[in-house]
C-alpha cells in the first residue's frame, strides 16, 4: 500500500505531511518521552522487529499464495497506540529513505495511510473494544481480525481519496474503489489472523507484555476518550478536506452522494480550508485542474514542444558528458 | 571522591557486606546469592567463576544497580550503591555485556564510543580527545567511521570496550568476554585486557583465559563464595573445580 | 546500499540539508506538472540525468536497484489510455491521445522521482540523514527511534533469514510458514527483540543516558552548498514559471 510520489499531487502530499505531523506532535505529547527514557529502546527494537518479521512469508492455508505481517496492529498492541504511531513513523520512514518503497513526498500519506490506521483505530479503538475490561482469548482474535481488516479498509479508501484528488487517474471512482477495497479485505484477513496468532502466542507466554493489561505502567499512556475524539476530529477535518477537494473537481457525482449521505452538500470543512486551498491553487497553479478545455494549446501541449523537451534533455546530456570526458583528460594530463 | 581520596581513605575501591539476592518467580523465592563478603582493592584483577545460573552476572548487574539491592550493603570508592547514587556509580564502573550487539546501538563506531562522554555532558573537544584514545587503546581507531553493522565478532568487542574506556571507569565488569571469539582474538584480547590499568571483575567459563588475565579467582557455588585465593591455585585444584559444577 | 553512500564524489559531500531540500523541491515541482506536460517533464529529467553523469552514479547499480520500481511505476496511469480517448496530437497516422499521452507523463513523473530520491539516499549516510532531519527541526525522539531501528535491522533481519532457513530445512517444499506456527514463531522472534530492548536499555543507562541521544553539530554550510542549492532552486522556478514548452 506504500503509494509512490507521481501519484500525489503537491497539494495533496503536503496535507496528508501536515495531518501526520499534526498527530506525531499529539503522540509526542501524550508520550513524554523526556520522563519515559526507557521506552526509546523498546520502540527502537520494536520497528527493527516489525520490519524484519513483514520479510517472513506465511502460507495461507487452501491456496498456494502467501501473506505477511501488517505492523501497525501489532504494534499497538504491544506498545500502546501513541509509541506505536511514532514507530510506524520511523519504520516507513526507513522503507522510504533506505528502500526507496514508498515516495519521499508520499510519506506524509503513507503514514497517514497505514500507521494512523493501523495503529489508532485497528489497535486503539478496537483492541480496547473487545479488551477493554480483560483480556481474553476471543478478544484479542476478534480485535486482531477486525482491526485489520477495518484500518486497511480505510487505508485503502484514503489511497482511493488521495489518488483521486491528486486527478492523477481516469479511472472512474467507482472502479477504482471496488478494485482497491476486495483486494484489502482478503489482505487484511490474511494479516489479522496472522497478528491474531502472535498476540495469542504472547498472551500465553507472557501476557504482562500486551498494551493494557493489568499491573503495566498504564498512567502515561492511557488512551483516554479525549484522546480518542481529538483524534478522530482529525481525522474527520483530513478526510472532509479531501473531499472537499474532490468535490470541487467533480461537483456533480460526489456532492450527489455526500447529499445522501449528510442531506446537504455543504461539509463542514468545506468553508475555511477549501477556500485556503483553493487560494494555494489560485496561486501557486499546483492543483491539476479537472476543467481543461480539451484544445492543444489550453493543454500546452504539441508534438513540437514534446519534441523540442526531447532534444533539449538530450542535448544537456551529451554536453554533460563532454564536460565530464574533458575533466577527466585535465586529469589525467 | 575521586580515586587519591578514595586511597587516603584507605577505603577498598569495592567492599561487599551481607549481600543477599533472590528473584522472585510467580510468587516464589529463588535465592542467587547468600550472604556474600568480599573486598577488592584497587589494580586487582579478579577472576569470577562458577557454574552456570550460579548467578555471576546478577552480582555484576547488583554492582551497578542494574538490579536493586535488597539485603546487605555494597560501597565503591567508599560510595554506596543506593538509586540516588547511581549516576555517580555508574561513571565509575564500567559494564562490558556479554553479547556486543546490546553494546553498541548506534551506528557508526566513534559515535557509539562517544555516546557516554556525550552524555556526562563534555565539551566536544574532549568527547573527541576521550574517544580517540579509547579506540586507540584497543587498536581499531581505523574503524572509527565504520558502521556497527558491518563489524566482525572480534571487533565489536573491541568496540564495545572502547564505548567503556572513554568514560574512564575505575572498575571495568566484563561478562563472558571471549564468547563467541577465534583463537586469535582471544588471544588479543588478553593482551588488551592485561594491558588496561583499571581494577577488572571478569565473569568466565574460559578457564585459560582468567589464568592469564586474573591473579586472584573467586569461586561461586550455590550462591555463596567457596573458595577466593590466587588463580594458579583455584584453577589448577581439579577436585574443587569438579565438585562444584566446572 | 550505506556503503556507496559513503564515498567522495563532490555529491557524497554536499551538506545533507542542502541535499534533502533539493530532492524534496525537486519532486514537489516535478508532481506539481498536469498530467498532459509531457514537455515539461523531460525538461525536468535534466535534474537526474546531470546528476548521474557529474556524480558517476553508477547506472548499472541503479537500474539493479530500481528496475522493480520502475516496473510498478507503469501501472501508475495504466488505466488512463481506455479512459481518456481524446486526441491531442498525431505523428504520422498515429494518433496521440490524451490517455496515452498522460500515461507517458505519469510513468515518466514515477521514474524521475524515485532516481531523485535514489539519488539522495545513494549519496547520505543514514546519519548524514538524521543530522538533516535534526536541522530541519524533527523531534529529536523520532530521529533518536529512526536510528536505533535502523541500528538493530540488520541484527533483527539477520535472525530471521536464520529461522526462515531452519524452518525450511526441516520442513521441505513449503513455500512459506505453515499456519500452526505462525504465532509461536513471531511470537518468540517478539520476546527476544523484548529481551533485546531491555538489555539495550541497561547498557544505554550504565553509560548516563536519560532520554537525550546526542547529535554532533557535523559543519556549516558552505559556498559550494549555497551555490548548488541556488542554481536547482532557480532551475526548477524558471521552468515551472517563466519558461514554457
Amino acid at each position: 500500500m506504500h503509494m509512490a510520489d507521481a501519484l500525489l499531487s503537491p497539494a495533496v502530499g503536503l496535507a496528508g505531511y501536515a495531518c501526520s505531523a499534526a498527530t506525531t506532535g499529539v503522540a509526542l505529547k501524550k508520550l513524554n518521552l523526556e520522563e519515559n527514557e526507557k521506552k526509546i529502546p523498546v520502540m527502537g527494537v520494536m520497528g527493527a522487529f516489525v520490519f524484519s518479521a513483514q520479510m517472513i512469508n506465511f502460507t495461507i492455508p487452501g491456496t498456494g499464495s502467501s501473506g505477511h505481517l501488517c505492523g501497525g496492529m501489532l504494534l499497538s498492541a504491544i506498545l500502546g497506540p501513541y509509541a506505536g504511531f511514532l514507530t510506524m513513523i520511523a519504520v516507513l520512514a526507513i522503507q522510504c529513505l533506505l528502500f526507496a518503497d514508498g515516495g519521499i513526498l508520499a510519506l506524509g500519506c503513507n503514514v497517514w495511510n497505514m500507521a494512523f490506521y493501523g495503529c489508532f483505530v485497528g489497535g486503539g479503538i478496537i483492541w480496547l473494544l473487545f479488551n477493554r475490561k480483560h483480556i481474553s482469548r476471543k478478544g484479542i482474535i476478534l480485535a486482531s481480525v477486525l482491526g485489520n481488516i477495518i484500518s486497511l479498509q480505510l487505508g485503502a479508501f484514503s489511497v482511493t481519496l488521495e489518488t483521486l484528488a491528486s486527478g492523477i487517474t481516469e479511472l472512474p471512482f467507482s472502479v477504482f474503489l471496488a478494485s482497491m477495497q476486495p483486494i484489502h479485505l482478503a489482505i487484511g484477513t490474511v494479516e489479522g489472523l496472522i497478528t491474531a496468532a502472535v498476540l495469542l502466542f504472547i498472551y500465553e507466554t507472557r501476557p504482562e507484555i500486551l498494551w493494557g493489561v493489568e499491573g503495566k505502567e498504564k498512567e502515561n499512556t492511557r488512551f483516554s476518550l479525549k484522546g480518542v475524539l481529538t483524534i478522530l476530529s482529525a481525522a474527520f477535518v483530513f478526510i472532509g478536506g479531501f473531499l472537499s477537494l474532490f468535490a470541487s473537481s467533480h461537483p456533480d457525482g460526489l456532492e450527489w452522494s455526500m447529499e445522501r449521505i449528510t442531506g446537504s452538500t455543504e461539509l463542514a470543512s468545506h468553508g475555511l480550508l477549501y477556500e485556503v486551498l483553493e487560494k494555494i491553487q489560485e496561486t501557486t497553479a499546483i492543483l491539476p485542474d479537472y476543467a481543461f478545455s480539451f484544445s492543444e494549446s489550453a493543454m500546452g501541449t504539441s508534438f513540437s514542444g514534446v519534441f523540442g523537451a526531447l532534444v533539449v534533455l538530450i542535448l544537456c546530456v551529451i554536453f554533460c558528458l563532454i564536460l565530464k570526458k574533458v575533466k577527466k583528460n585535465r586529469i589525467h594530463e | 571522591m575521586n580515586m587519591k581520596e578514595c586511597f587516603e581513605k584507605k577505603n577498598p575501591l569495592l567492599a561487599i557486606k551481607g549481600l543477599s539476592f533472590h528473584y522472585e518467580f510467580q510468587k516464589k523465592k529463588y535465592p542467587v546469592l547468600k550472604e556474600l563478603n568480599l573486598r577488592i582493592e584497587q589494580g586487582e584483577s579478579v577472576g569470577l567463576i562458577g557454574a552456570n545460573g550460579v548467578g555471576k552476572s546478577t552480582f555484576l548487574k547488583l554492582l551497578v544497580g542494574l538490579l536493586e539491592l535488597e539485603i546487605g550493603e555494597i560501597s565503591i570508592c567508599g560510595i554506596a550503591v543506593e538509586p540516588s547514587n547511581y549516576a555517580k556509580i555508574r561513571s565509575k564502573i564500567g559494564y562490558v555485556f556479554q553479547d556486543s550487539n546490546h553494546q553498541l546501538f548506534s551506528n557508526t563506531v566513534y559515535d557509539d564510543v562517544a555516546f557516554g562522554p556525550r552524555n556526562y555532558g563534555l565539551s566536544q573537544a574532549e568527547v573527541k580527545e576521550r574517544t580517540e584514545n579509547a579506540l586507540k587503546k584497543v587498536n581499531i581507531l581505523p574503524l572509527q567511521d565504520r558502521q556497527i553493522h558491518r563489524l566482525s565478532g572480534g571487533e565489536k568487542k573491541l568496540a564495545a570496550i572502547a564505548t567503556i574506556l572513554s568514560m574512564e571507569p575505575e572498575l571495568i565488569l566484563f561478562d563472558e568476554p571471549t564468547v563467541a571469539l577465534d583463537p586469535r582474538n582471544r588471544r588479543n584480547l588478553v593482551t588488551i585486557v592485561n594491558d588496561l590499568p583499571q581494577t577488572k571483575i571478569i565473569a568466565s567459563h574460559d578457564l585459560d583465559f582468567i589464568e592469564k588475565t586474573c591473579e586472584r579467582t573467586i569461586l561461586l557455588y550455590d550462591g555463596k563464595i567457596i573458595a577466593d585465593g590466587p588463580s594458579k591455585d583455584i584453577l589448577h585444584d581439579f577436585m574443587l573445580l569438579e565438585n562444584h559444577g566446572l | 546500499m550505506d556503503l556507496e553512500s559513503s564515498g567522495n564524489q563532490w555529491i557524497h559531500l554536499l551538506h545533507p540539508v542542502v541535499k534533502v531540500m533539493v530532492t524534496i523541491t525537486y519532486i514537489l515541482f516535478l508532481v506539481s506538472y498536469s498530467k498532459y506536460a509531457l514537455s515539461s517533464i523531460l525538461i525536468m529529467g535534466i535534474y537526474p540525468a546531470v546528476m548521474i553523469i557529474m556524480g558517476d552514479i553508477s547506472l548499472k547499480k541503479l537500474w539493479k536497484r530500481l528496475k522493480a520500481f520502475f516496473l510498478l511505476a507503469f501501472f501508475l496511469g495504466i488505466a488512463n489510455p481506455f479512459f481518456d480517448h481524446r486526441p491531442i496530437f498525431s505523428i504520422g497516422n498515429i494518433t496521440i491521445t490524451g490517455g496515452i499521452l498522460s500515461f507517458i507523463t505519469l510513468y515518466l513523473k514515477g521514474i524521475f522521482a524515485i532516481t531523485a530520491s535514489y539519488l539522495l539516499i545513494i549519496s547520505t549516510k543514514i546519519n548524514d540523514i538524521c543530522y538533516a532531519f535534526r536541522c530541519l527541526r524533527l523531534p529529536k525522539f523520532l530521529v533518536s527511534i529512526f536510528l536505533l531501528i535502523y541500528r538493530y535491522l540488520f541484527l533483527l533481519l539477520e535472525e530471521a533469514e536464520k529461522m526462515m532457513q531452519a524452518y525450511a530445512l526441516r520442513a521441505p517444499g513449503q513455500k512459506g510458514i505453515h499456519f500452526k506456527v505462525w504465532g509461536s514463531m513471531i511470537g518468540q522472534m517478539l520476546l527476544r527483540s523484548m529481551d533485546l530492548a531491555e538489555v539495550l536499555y541497561d547498557s544505554m543507562r550504565l553509560r548516563g543516558f536519560h532520554g537525550e541521544y546526542y547529535f554532533e553539530s557535523k559543519r556549516k554550510m558552505e559556498e559550494k552548498d549555497y551555490l548548488f542549492l541556488m542554481i536547482c532552486l532557480l532551475f526548477f522556478i524558471l521552468l515551472r514559471f517563466f519558461i514554457k514548452f
